[in-house]
């Protein structure tokens, strides 16, 4: 006798969990999440860091919700989320006090979810990027329209399943146009390669690279096109990047509400140990106390691949292949110094702003040089190489003034900021003990890079701190394998229809017509804006015949 | 979006939380509105130093789970909210080796006083059983029960000899009280320790009462499985899954809409109206309750002038939460592990005097005395597989004697930080640098700063002292939760019978608006209050 029975079993309540739970719970069916951690959220988690009275977010914090159908099927503003959307979403700061400001292109209604560009703040973006890169400017605002068709083919890519065969790719609409400057050379580029074919300039190759890197594409490793697309389309203001209003676990919030509201229930604490199979039907989950829970329709699993089918799928007799090339899968790019951050008595001032008076009202503020030859032979090793003691000659990083547009981050008068370094050392490259050094460095090195570009930002401006190492994030949710977010690192061969793997691609493993898998490691996994639980739930919508809100849209 | 209300309830800690599940569940539309973007005020746990190590940073164990009627009533166990009861109670480890400690078994603790002295060991057998007698007749029910008159409280508490015994003690202070008990110097400081630490000056004459109440108690805690959150977590569920309620965070107010000495509804800053078709409850200080949000213009200038006069608390507390490699080693002849709380830095009554004077000068002490608490001991799902946490708390000045500010300091911080772990190291020399991987720490100043109901560090909203206690807290016109706003329910920490997760308040707000409003009442009262009622404690039994 089970324990406890739903119509559908959620393994993690994460922001795929919570996506997935709120459809099932929306189609009136009865579901139960059970996380592990003691709260829900997942990525979209916040505390009281680096000090109390600060609010901190340890994994996800550039937010482009706006962006997700799930923030206007579920309603998510009636539920107490707002997104507080910054004037400028990205900006590039130089040694030389030099700085590129992209202006938010994108005007958003939140009820409908549309967006509409904003040609005079394109206008004034391609400006700007005249004052530095000239040539660069005029081959972008001649190529608009390209963007925008490759904008268009993002979108389609990310909120929908990978392509089954013979079925087209969303992709191919610029492939196939011989007019597009994307064509098929784009599918096996490095990250550097793009920068060079887009741009002239150092400082727009030295801003893509490190966009590029931070999503997580390094330089020197081939990138999908769709991730390239969305560093292209920064420059022009058509991407938005947000915040959520006094924490991203906010985001979390909302999703549970609507989930609650809708008769779902959830459990933490919950760790899940294993899908119980009867006759090829996931039956339901046995969890790590031994408490069996009946799942009558749907078992869904967000777990990342190596814990679903390691752990949840262990004694399931699958084909060998697919258990090899799942423990091949490369984790090596996605570690990052990411979250939490440092708390200050006052705000960086940029000595950029005397160029830009605007890179006071930007997101996200990147760091860093133009030396190309670096980024391209040194900077991923070099990173990924950090040890106690032993930093890179130079370090490229970014500023999240979180505090500036959000003054629920600090107590009055005081700010906080997000530092995020990408390329970091995969979790299981260093001891626990070495990460703890390292942790106790960063701060010392970050301050010492980033007094090149505001000067005050000195130790005695330092309150407290907290630097998320790959390490930390490892612990901080199971999931992270290496401690990288973003689940198998996103190179063509682990990407769109190949990811994890051609035959786990679809969200469903082999043989188990009632399990369903949706996580980082499933298309499309970039950051929390839930694209990989919509487009999984496109296709069980499709075959189990659920609601179906896109077909509304579409009209 | 839905606007409209029964009750809008502002502060989402213990006792927000409470009286929504309560008046939820009776089928009434309630909305609760937070400032934080996590609701469950004191009831935090969270990953504050690394990632998988979860810190409750303010509550940790919680006193009154044998007797607060919520988890009964609410089914909490429902929602995996379980608590864990650990037969060391209390440990004082001194440097010589020996240690003093309080059992839930009585005979246990006797045993372990007896080494230290005889007559003290008896002497705590005795009023061990007292405490206990008082507590379960009179204490622990008058926690759930409004406040009565001073002369009527006075009448019903002679109508019994343990009640005149309670009587007895409420004109002297702890330390007298102690003094004439207990002989040994260690047993007089554990227990002086164990009678003041929740805020009660040592030498504070008129409220003796909480003493038996805090001895009682110190062998009465409980640890909440998963955290201190998942109390507030389990509420929340009631709350959601009842259909009629509605939380949110990350809400400013700006005021509570009041139109003809009537509460209509809550005013947010962002211009959002929330209308309260039946009331508002506030469960934050009187100060932002009626000073801030209700508006002088609405109240009578005598009213102002008492809400006015509520007093801070004279010192608050400074915490340090620790991510831990190893469990602490004790150097201590007595097996000491697996205790719930640990008292650290403090051999003698004089240390414990010296550091109150301390407090009092603004000074932060160089021997730091604190009591520890090593979570995962009891409960290992809130650290990483073998790693641990730990929170020491020690008893702080708010205002330091060259100003609060100080504590922005980070030098002060970090040689603050220094002086916990060197308590920590002097009586677990395991506790090293190496050992230790993170700390966060929490000072007065940060407290002040996360809850804005904690005005210097007034972590019970307000100091407990004879003229804000009972029908005095927070005045005479509020200590049963009715205010003179017509409609406007107070129910926080500054409420009788005040705070550290009692749910008293709450408690008797939801009795009293159920009452004033027709609401019929699913919930019933604990046995143990109607046999004090039958005793006559709150006034005639019919």
């Amino acid at each position: 006798m089970p324990d406890a029975s739903f119509d559908v079993v959620m393994i993690g309540g994460g922001v795929n969990g919570l996506i997935l739970g709120n459809y099932m719970a929306k189609n009136g069916m009865k579901v139960g999440i059970f996380e592990k951690n003691p709260e829900l959220g997942g990525a979209l988690c916040s505390h009281s860091t680096p000090a109390p009275g600060f609010v901190g977010n340890p994994c996800a914090d550039m937010i482009g919700w706006w962006r997700s159908p799930v923030y206007t099927d579920f309603q998510l503003h009636e539920r107490g989320l707002e997104i507080i959307f910054p004037e400028a979403i990205v900006a590039q700061v130089f040694p030389d006090d030099r700085c590129l400001v992209f202006l938010d292109a994108l005007d958003w209604n939140k009820e409908t979810g549309e967006v509409t560009p904003q040609m005079d703040i394109i206008a004034k973006n391609l400006k700007e990027i005249a004052r530095i890169a000239p040539r660069d400017a005029e081959r972008m605002e001649k190529a608009l329209e390209q963007y925008m068709l490759a904008g268009v083919a993002f979108e389609n890519s990310v909120f929908n399943p990978p392509p089954l065969p013979g079925e087209p790719d969303p992709m191919d609409m610029l492939y196939d146009d011989p007019g597009h400057f994307i064509d098929r050379r784009y599918q096996s580029m490095t990250s550097f390669e793009v920068a060079c074919d887009l741009y002239e300039s150092p400082e727009m190759r030295s801003f893509f690279l490190q966009w590029n890197a931070i999503v997580p594409a390094l330089p020197n490793y081939p990138a999908p096109p769709e991730l390239s697309i969305f560093g292209m389309l920064v420059p022009f203001g058509l991407a938005k990047i947000g915040m959520a209003k006094g924490g991203t676990h906010n985001i979390a919030h909302a999703l549970q509400r609507h989930f609650s509201e809708h008769g779902g229930e959830f459990f933490v604490g919950a760790e899940v140990d294993s899908v119980i199979l009867k006759n090829g039907r996931a039956v339901g989950i046995r969890l790590a106390d031994g408490t069996e829970i009946e799942a009558k329709e749907l078992v869904i699993d967000t777990a990342e691949i190596q814990q679903a089918l390691n752990r949840h799928l262990r004694d399931y007799q699958i084909d060998p292949e697919i258990r090899r090339k799942v423990s091949k899968l490369m984790y090596d790019t996605g570690a990052v110094l990411w979250g939490g951050g440092i708390a200050f008595h006052e705000l960086p001032q940029y000595k950029a702003t005397a160029w830009e008076p605007k890179l006071n009202e930007a997101r996200w503020i990147f760091m860093g040089d133009t030396d190309l030859d670096f980024l391209w032979r040194e900077y991923s090793y070099q990173n990924m190489h950090i040890r106690p003691g032993h930093w890179p000659e130079k370090l490229y990083m970014s500023d999240s003034p979180n505090s500036r547009f959000d003054p629920s981050y600090a107590p009055p008068g005081k700010h906080s900021s997000l530092i995020g370094i990408a390329a970091f050392p995969p979790a299981s490259w260093l001891s626990e003990t070495e990460w703890q050094q390292v942790k106790r460095e960063a701060v010392d090195q970050v301050l010492k890079e980033w007094q090149k570009y505001a000067p005050n930002m000195t130790q005695e401006n330092v309150i407290a701190h907290n630097l998320r190492t790959p390490y930390d994030h490892l612990r901080i949710n199971c999931n992270y394998i290496e401690g990288s977010p973003n689940g198998p690192d996103p190179m063509p061969s682990q990407w769109g229809r190949n990811r994890p793997i051609p035959e786990l691609a679809q969200y469903q493993v082999p043989g188990i017509e009632n399990l369903w898998m949706a996580s980082s490691s499933q298309h499309c996994s970039i950051g929390t804006q839930g694209f990989c639980a919509y487009s999984c739930y496109k296709r069980m919508a499709h075959k189990h015949d659920l609601w179906k809100p896109w077909e509304e849209r579409d009209k | 979006m839905q606007t409209k209300y029964d009750f809008i309830i502002i502060g989402g800690g213990p006792n927000g939380l409470a009286v929504a599940a309560y008046l939820a569940k009776a089928g009434q539309k309630v909305m609760v509105l937070e400032r934080h973007f996590e609701v469950g005020g004191g009831l935090m746990t969270e990953e504050v130093t690394l990632g998988g190590f979860y810190h409750n940073t303010h509550a940790v164990y919680h006193m009154m789970v044998d007797y607060a009627p919520i988890y009964n009533d609410l089914e909490l166990e429902k929602f995996r909210c379980n608590y864990v009861y650990p037969e060391l109670q209390v440990a004082m480890p001194f440097t010589d080796g020996k240690s003093l400690c309080l059992y839930s078994d009585v005979n246990k603790s006797c045993e372990s006083i007896a080494a230290f002295s005889k007559r003290d060991s008896e002497t705590y057998r005795e009023v061990y059983h007292k405490f206990r007698n008082m507590v379960e007749d009179y204490i622990g029910p008058a926690t759930y029960v409004p406040p009565l008159p001073l002369i009527e409280t006075v009448v019903g508490i002679q109508k019994t000899a343990i009640g005149r015994e309670i009587e007895e003690y409420q004109p002297k202070s702890p330390q007298e009280i102690v003094d004439e008990l207990f002989e040994n110097e260690r047993v007089k400081t554990m227990m002086l320790y164990l009678a003041t630490h929740w805020g009660i000056d040592h030498d504070l004459t008129s409220l003796g009462m909480l003493v038996p109440l805090y001895l009682d108690r110190a062998v009465s805690s409980r640890l909440c499985l998963g955290g201190s959150h998942r109390l507030s977590n389990s509420i929340c569920r009631v709350i959601q899954e009842s259909g009629n309620g509605h939380i949110r965070g990350s809400q400013l107010i700006k005021r509570i809409v009041v139109e003809n000495g009537t509460a209509k509804g809550v005013e947010l800053e962002n211009g959002v109206v929330y209308e309260a078709d039946k009331g508002v409850i506030s469960s934050i200080d009187p100060h932002q309750t009626f000073l801030k949000y209700v508006g002088r213009e609405h109240l009578e200038d005598t009213f102002v002038s008492k809400v006015e006069k509520w007093n801070w608390e004279s010192w608050s507390i400074c915490s340090l939460h620790l991510a831990l490699t190893e469990l602490p080693a004790f150097n201590a002849e007595r097996d000491i592990s697996n205790g719930l709380m640990y008292i650290l830095g403090y051999e003698t009554p004089d240390d414990l005097i010296h550091h109150f004077n301390d407090i009092k000068a603004g000074k932060l002490s160089a021997n730091l005395g604190c009591d520890a608490v090593f979570p995962t001991m009891h409960d290992p799902s809130q650290a990483p597989a073998g790693r641990h946490t730990a929170s020491m708390y020690e008893m702080a000045p708010f205002d330091l004697k060259d100003g609060a500010e100080r504590w922005w300091d980070r030098s002060v911080r970090e040689e603050h930080e220094e002086r916990f772990t060197e308590t920590l190291q002097k009586y677990a020399p395991n506790m090293t640098k190496d050992n230790i991987l993170w700390t966060y720490l929490s000072t007065p100043l940060d407290f002040s700063n996360k809850y804005l109901n904690m005005v210097k560090g007034s972590y019970k909203q307000g100091k407990y002292e004879l003229f804000q206690m009972a029908i005095n807290r927070p005045n005479d016109e509020c200590s049963d939760t009715r205010t003179p706003i017509t409609n406007l329910y107070v129910c926080g920490a500054s409420v009788y019978p005040g705070g550290c997760v009692l749910f008293g308040p709450s408690y008797i707000a939801t009795n009293a608006i159920a009452e004033d409003h027709g609401i019929e009442k699913w919930w019933s009262e604990p046995e143990y209050i109607t046999e004090a009622r039958k005793k006559g404690y709150f006034g005639d039994y019919e």
